[in-house]
């Protein structure tokens, strides 16, 4: 795979933004209302035209970029905001992507510098130049929030020489090990960056690693459990 | 991947055989659903929600699928095989662990 189709693929991975509780819980308000209801109907309609692909960005582009102004200083208005800088992948071909993700991260870094939110800024880093991608994450850094300056050490580590790298993935497993990142924590992945298998240790004759993980249903599940099988372990995705 | 291995995990139910996934997908409610509509019965590992998760990192993974044989001993006999390939060696491997369940009730 292509850098560019892998990037595609962890595009397509990505959910649409999940629904944002507003800011405030409203005790004596028993459905949601305002713009946490707004902005789910209009997540719903994008699911519904197919999610976020060229077509449908095309059509909605201008109704998040309505909700986005209406609800500019709400939690909600900065969900619309991110799925803004994400979409700007479809604008890679005409030359404009790296310019339109850039102005539009550093809207929403001077208008919601403290929001938990910004940890998607970090996942969707494949819209920015290599520069405005460092200038960005280390932005980031510098949030309130674990869970975004996690995102942004170890989003920036991946790209760093091995001494700075191993330096910044030691930080995670120190001071970010049980923070979590999507489904998993920085201590995991962190640890999984410091130790990957050899690929000597991959070839033909060799014994396969275990793996100690859990399934789909959250069972603890791992490779050994299968010795005196003959197995077929199939990596796959369904995006 | 689906359909192949849907016939291989039915064709050799009766055998010491496993088909055994690793899912990048974001969701387990995802993977659950999909499971569910293409009638795969396999267990598999959820890896965090993304392509980079803890498992596939360490194992390299960065092209899907990714294909291990791995023999009843544990150790891994074939990789990035598909189609019939994967039911050739499949098959070798289990006759060869009956083969050698056999030499030993012999020997004892």
């Amino acid at each position: 795979m292509t850098s560019t189709t892998l990037a595609l693929a962890a595009i397509l991975a990505l959910a649409p933004p999940a629904q944002v509780a507003d800011e405030r819980p409203q005790a004596d308000t028993p459905a949601p209302d305002g713009p946490a209801a707004e902005l789910a109907d209009l997540q719903q309609r994008l699911e519904d035209a197919g999610g976020s692909l060229p077509e449908p960005y095309a059509v909605f582009k201008a109704e998040f970029e309505a909700f986005a102004a209406k609800y500019t200083d709400r939690e909600a208005g900065l969900t619309a905001k991110l799925w803004l800088l994400q979409q700007c992948w479809w604008q890679r071909e005409d030359g404009t992507m790296e310019t339109n993700a850039r102005k539009r991260a550093d809207a929403i870094l001077a208008e919601h510098p403290d929001s938990k939110q910004l940890a998607r800024m970090a996942e969707y880093q494949y819209v920015f130049s290599a520069k405005d991608r460092t200038e960005v994450l280390t932005k980031l850094r510098s949030s309130p929030h674990a869970e975004v300056r996690g995102y942004a050490i170890y989003e920036l580590a991946k790209r760093e020489k091995p001494e700075a790298r191993e330096t910044m993935l030691k930080l995670l497993l120190k001071e970010y090990a049980d923070v979590p990142c999507r489904l998993t924590t920085f201590g995991a992945l962190a640890e999984a960056h410091l130790n990957p298998h050899p690929p000597e240790a991959l070839k033909n004759g060799q014994p396969a690693p275990e793996i100690l993980g859990t399934d789909v249903d959250g069972n603890p599940m791992k490779l050994s459990d299968y010795r005196g099988k003959v197995v077929v372990l199939d990596f796959w995705g369904h995006w | 991947m689906y359909p192949h291995g849907r016939s291989l995990v039915k064709r050799l139910a009766a055998e010491t055989f496993a088909l055994i996934g690793h899912t990048s997908d974001d969701t387990p409610q995802f993977v659950q659903e999909a499971a569910k509509e293409e009638n795969l019965t396999w267990r598999s590992f959820f890896d965090g929600g993304g392509t980079g998760g803890p498992i596939a990192t360490r194992w390299g993974v960065r092209s899907w699928p990714t294909i291990y044989v791995i023999d009843a001993k544990g150790v891994i006999r074939a990789r990035a095989v598909r189609g019939e390939a994967m039911d050739r060696i499949v098959d070798e491997l289990l006759a060869e662990a009956k083969a050698e369940a056999g030499t030993k009730r012999r020997g004892r």
